[in-house]
């Protein structure tokens, strides 16, 4: 590349725009240093970013050209073979060829090679309906968050947006309802004393013991009634809720859809017999979401909960960012280049420039005279550190550990030099060399996104307050684990009773709680008339397809997705991982539709050949006539799934509250990984659908970790008039959250202002009249 | 909206500076109002007093005088409406001014009464568009639920538009739904079911939705035990909340209004089915007096009313008593399980929660003071239960002892029958 970046030395380069990453970018720019924000593709948010279908469908077939690629590269040459750029057009995720460095390596440094990597995710499959794909809205209808997240009004994050006066740039819509799979029927979660009253599946004595039970809660709160104990134990929550007389289906309510737990709380002898016996995948996956919640932990996530309730308006306690969950990492990007940040997009880094410890120290003093870059001399070439990198595991890992990072290479060959890097776990994990032979690999979620013609619910039935229902667009739902499923609506048609009782009617048999968020056109992250829906379960099963299938299908009319199959992928793994699939998607279609659908695995790879990109539909005879079965007349009650992406995501393992400290978690995070001096590592996403609070603490833990002293983003001071006050601002004020009032209410100031200027107003009306009468 | 103390005083004894814009505050309204007062006194409307009065409303909407002294001046500008031209512009300009001048008010002030009763006199005069007014009442009703000046601006406005008392028990159910500490929703509540069942077009001959409860078709007992079924979710969902219990006590009232409405409706009928014949024949007689068929058609109807009445008269004599004995029994039978719902849903979980005690104190001790329960003694067992409750409550809620004390001597007045109220 011609241009370089300058200045070419930075106290910090962060590698990737996260919000982790930007979080602790921005606190060091308050703090005064120097902040180079690095990034490989045209938009922010790496590991919390948000695509459109066209770059998410792009960034797939470059993954597994890469992976196909790695997979030659190391059984062939075992040398580092730059990512190759995928043949079809550039979209915002595309990342520019690696060049060979421009500059040699320094005198006692190496090269630490980084892997690039088109998604921070695995094992995607995705699926779309006849004539769905290709369309405009590829690239502009659509934006699809990697790590979907419901936003509690009064989490920290809030605050801190606040705080930072980063909420100009965001907006948050209310969530409309929230509701748990019941009785074979999505119900609202009573949450609240509207919702408790209202609610006619609740007996009366169902009711008084929520009542009670919300109401004790209110009370530990203050240290006062009877549950202030018990929710301050390690005692599990779903005993003390058992123990306060809640029955089962009151002790789902309160910790799916209230506690938001994210994996069984209250796992069945069975399940228990199952977990011992078999796998410990399942407990893993349990452990990657919070594992069983204590009364401590349930005390915090109820309180946590009661107070986001209505603190914006509305009775919600949850509320979404428009314009996709990228759009938080990309509010604090912009506080960052506000601040002073240096800002680079499209420009991977390729490698790390490591010193040896002993050598550091003097280099340290060399590069304080002279300009970073200039000190270069010839002696060691890269492809030597590259064979050394490579050369043995162990001996790797060992030395890793006793050097120091000082700069990075970036794609264009560039050195940059730095006192610290900063990176995303995600990022990290492309390090070469770094993992522990010892680590254990982390847990992970299994997701899906899909596009649905219709809401998940249908409009309520029209009344005079309202004549004109309009169908909730932005909710939240949960499948408790185990569920029953879903039975149809009383007036659905024979047909369509015998095919729901043919796609199982035995229930979802997740073992987990499926989490679910459905946004409408209202967030702007779809067209209007279209939905898009995000599910999220523990990943237990071999596939994120298996974790999330029996689930998508009993919610959604599934009949017309066909798997969409990438030609560039003939590596084993994925080949038949995709059979499978093909197999269990076409026997679901023989039961939900009365045509079948024949398209078996030989078909579809014969077809590979000839698809640029992908397509599967348009050559099968079966489509046109499962097609048209679905626009029979038949009353649907479930909306259709026209697109779906299944994947599985890395994520943090999560932390007790108040049992597991939060730098414990940071620790044990840590140790997965043997990384340079000058290196520190972020939290990557969480698995939870509710809340940042676990990304921010652990984000603030690894930096109180690796910068002691220093002032974090929540305790540095903003201008009044945006995030673009001056440094020496030192006004304070008095806006925030924890007036009870809460909300960016008018300041006081303003109403008086108004008071004033009508007092006057009426002041000189009256001394004009007064005139008046003198002559 | 609720519960918030001002902290105006407060900030005015510590803070100078507050103290000075406040004095300037109060000069500007004294000077204010002394001069338009002076103007009054001379009969004089001009625009500039009349802007003047405006800002000054803006800054203390309480002074009704000054909005006096407006509908006063803007009096004969309505009177001219419907003349056409440009008198009918002034009219509607006038009529716009006003709504735009209380709406200011209103949002500073929601709960100034004189704005709202000005507000209504503009309405009356018939140029405001009233779909306008229900927007604007629904949202304000949204900002503050329990805002009755709000509540009772909404009926006047229905009762203009002629809204449906249907869908405005609907819009009232949603408000409740949302938040039932609302006395002002439930109060709407009593209001449109007595409009729904017991108005002019109810079975009740001329009996208005003024009038007392015993005057008035009482409310049919399935409409009221869905009534009793949602308040009853109220309790459980939170027994500390008085409104519901009040809205419940209405509702027991009316149950009972049964019982008198048919001892007097039966006297009623007798009476009034005479009167009415008499009416009748008398104007039939007068109508077609002079033409030819006049004497056939008068002795038709006289024949018929005379039938009537003495089959009536009759019949009246079992029947009254079979149908009262039918209406006692089932007044009786709802109080019964009101009474064992209250002991089994709410009691049984929270033995001493005050108002199921109290509600069921009342209802025992209505039982037998109006012999519902059967054999004398019984009803003296249950006064005596009435009686031990009260006692209890006075120990639960000494605050209010005296109150349980009356209640205990009998003095509470607790079967009043005229109101409909235990």
């Amino acid at each position: 590349m011609a241009w370089t970046i300058t200045p070419s030395k930075f106290d910090v380069v962060v590698i990737g725009s996260g919000l982790p990453e930007c979080l602790v970018a921005a606190s060091l720019l308050k703090a005064g240093r120097d902040v180079l924000i690095i990034d490989a593709v045209d938009t922010y948010g790496t590991d919390f970013a948000s695509f459109t279908p066209a770059a998410l469908d792009d960034a797939i077939v470059q993954q597994q050209q890469q992976l196909t690629s790695h997979a030659a590269a190391v059984s062939e040459t075992s040398r580092y073979v730059p990512a190759p750029v995928p043949s079809g057009e550039e979209h915002e995720h595309s990342m520019p060829k690696c060049s060979s460095i421009s500059e040699p390596v320094p005198p006692g440094c190496r090269l630490l090679r980084l892997r690039q990597r088109a998604l921070p995710v695995s094992d995607i499959h995705a699926f779309a309906a006849p004539g769905e794909r290709g369309g405009p809205g590829d690239r502009r209808g659509y934006i699809l968050d990697l790590v979907p997240k419901l936003v509690y009004q009064s989490e920290p994050l809030v605050d801190l947006l606040v705080h930072c006066r980063c909420h100009h740039y965001l907006e948050f819509k209310a969530v409309e309802g929230s509701y748990i799979l019941q009785d074979g029927g999505i119900h609202p979660v009573p949450a609240g004393r509207a919702d408790i009253f209202r609610d006619r599946r609740l007996s009366l004595s169902d009711k008084r013991v929520l009542m009670r039970f919300i109401q004790g809660c209110v009370e530990a709160r203050g240290g006062q009634g009877h549950l202030k104990d018990v929710l301050a134990s390690s005692q599990p929550l779903a005993q003390i809720l058992a123990a306060e007389g809640l029955s089962p289906r009151l002790r789902q309510v309160i910790l799916y859809g209230i506690a938001m737990c994210d994996s069984d709380q209250e796992p069945t002898p069975a399940a228990v017999a199952a977990d011992n016996g078999i796998t410990a995948a399942d407990a893993d996956a349990a452990a990657a979401v919070g594992g069983v919640m204590t009364g401590a932990g349930g005390g915090a996530a109820l309180d946590l909960f009661t107070t986001s309730q209505g603190r914006f308006g509305h009775e919600a306690a949850f509320m979404v960012p428009s314009y996709g969950s990228g759009s938080v990492a990309e509010a604090f990007v912009r506080l960052c280049a506000v601040h002073g940040a240096v800002t680079i997009l499209r420009q991977p880094v390729q490698a790390l420039l490591v010193m040896e410890v002993k050598e550091a120290v003097a280099a340290v003093a060399a590069a304080s005279d002279n300009g970073a870059g200039s000190v270069l001399s010839h002696n060691n070439g890269g492809g030597d550190d590259a064979d050394r990198l490579n050369g043995s595991d162990g001996g790797a890992a060992s030395s890793t550990a006793a050097c120091s990072c000082v700069g990075i290479v970036t794609a264009a060959g560039q050195v940059v030099r730095c006192k610290t890097v900063v990176a995303g776990t995600g990022t990290i994990s492309c390090l070469e060399d770094v993992l522990s032979p010892s680590a254990p690999p982390p847990p992970y979620v299994s997701r899906a996104i899909v596009v649905l013609d219709g809401p998940l619910l249908p409009a309520p039935h029209g009344s005079a307050a309202q004549p004109q229902p309009v169908p909730k667009s932005l909710l939240t739902m949960v499948v408790p684990p185990h569920s029953d499923g879903l039975a149809l609506e009383g007036q659905a048609s024979e047909t369509a009773v015998a095919a729901w009782a043919a796609a199982g009617s035995t229930g979802i048999g997740n073992p987990h709680p499926v989490r679910v968020l459905q946004e409408g056109a209202s967030t702007c992250v779809c067209p209007a008339g279209r939905f898009l829906l995000y599910l999220s379960t523990p990943a237990t099963s071999s596939s994120s397809y298996d974790d999330l299938w029996n689930t998508l299908a009993k919610l959604t009319d599934t009949t017309d997705l066909r798997e969409v199959r990438s030609p560039a992928c003939p590596s084993a793994s994925a080949t038949s991982s995709s059979s499978n699939i093909s197999t269990a998607a076409a026997n679901v279609n023989t039961s939900t539709s009365t045509k079948i659908y024949t398209d078996g695995d030989g078909d579809g790879d014969g077809d590979d050949n000839n698809c640029a990109v992908v397509n599967t539909t348009d050559k099968h005879p079966a489509t046109d006539s499962a097609a048209t079965s679905s626009s029979s007349p038949t009353p649907r009650t479930r909306p259709r799934a026209l697109r779906a992406w299944f994947y599985r995501q890395p994520v943090q393992h999560r932390m007790v509250p108040a049992i597991a400290g939060a730098a414990a978690g940071g620790a044990a995070e840590a140790l997965a990984y043997q990384l340079p001096v000058g290196v520190l590592q972020l939290p990557g996403p969480d698995g939870g659908l509710a809340g940042y609070s676990q990304v921010l603490e652990a984000t603030k833990a690894a930096y109180r970790a690796a910068f002691p002293g220093v002032q974090w983003l929540a305790e540095a001071t903003f201008g009044r008039h945006g995030a673009g006050g001056a440094e020496g601002d030192e006004e304070e004020e008095g806006i925030g959250g924890d007036n009870g009032d809460g909300g960016p209410a008018p300041a006081p100031a303003v109403e008086e202002a108004e008071e004033d200027a009508a007092i006057d107003e009426l002041t000189s009306a009256v001394a004009r009249l007064q005139g008046g009468q003198g002559v | 909206m609720h519960g918030r103390p001002r902290e105006y005083k407060n900030k005015l004894k510590a803070d100078p500076k507050a103290q000075e814009g406040y004095k300037k505050k109060v000069d500007a309204i004294r000077n204010g109002t002394a001069l338009v007062l002076e103007y009054r006194k001379q009969r004089k409307y001009d625009p500039a007093i009349l802007d003047a009065s405006a800002k000054l409303l803006k800054v203390v909407p309480e002074i009704y005088t000054l909005w006096n002294y407006r509908r006063e001046a803007l009096e004969p500008v309505f009177a001219t409406a419907g003349s056409g031209g440009a008198a009918e512009g002034a009219a509607q300009r006038a009529s716009d001014g006003e709504l735009a001048l209380t709406h200011a008010c209103l949002m500073e002030n929601p709960k100034s009464y004189s704005t709202w009763h000005h507000r209504k006199w503009v309405v009356a005069k018939g140029l405001a568009p009233l779909e306008r007014e229900l927007h604007l009442i629904s949202k304000a009703l949204d900002e503050d639920q329990r805002n009755f000046h709000a509540w009772n601006y909404r009926m006047f406005i229905c009762r203009r538009m002629g809204r449906s008392a249907q869908d405005e028990l609907s819009y009232g159910e949603e408000k409740i739904l949302q938040n039932f500490s609302n006395y002002s929703a439930w109060h709407f509540r009593t209001i449109l079911l007595h409009q729904m069942y017991c108005g002019p077009g109810g079975a009740g001959a001329g009996a208005a939705a003024g009038g007392s409860a015993s005057q008035r078709t009482p409310i049919p007992h399935d409409v009221l035990d869905q009534e009793y079924d949602m308040v009853h979710q109220a309790f459980a969902t939170d027994a500390r909340d008085e409104s519901p219990w009040v809205y419940y006590r209405w509702l027991v009232g009316n149950t009972l209004s049964h019982l008198t409405h048919h001892k007097l409706a039966l006297k009623a009928t007798a009476t009034a089915t005479s009167a009415t014949a008499t009416a009748t024949a008398t104007a039939t007689a007068t109508a077609v007096a002079g033409e030819a068929v006049s004497a056939s058609s008068s002795e038709l109807v006289d024949a018929t009313d005379a039938a009537a009445r003495d089959a009536a008269v009759e019949g009246e004599e079992g029947a009254e008593e079979e149908e009262e004995e039918a209406g006692r029994v089932r007044v009786a039978a709802v109080l019964e399980r009101e009474a064992a719902r209250l002991l089994e849903d709410h009691l049984a979980a929270e033995p001493d929660a005050k108002w199921p005690l109290l509600t069921l104190a009342r209802l025992r001790e209505a039982q037998a003071r109006l012999g519902l329960a059967g054999s004398p003694e019984d009803c003296e067992a249950l006064l005596e239960e009435a009686r031990s409750l009260y006692g209890r409550l006075m120990v639960l809620d000494p605050m209010r002892r005296g109150f349980y004390q009356d209640a205990l001597e009998g003095r509470a007045f607790v079967v009043v029958s005229a109101l409909g109220t235990v």
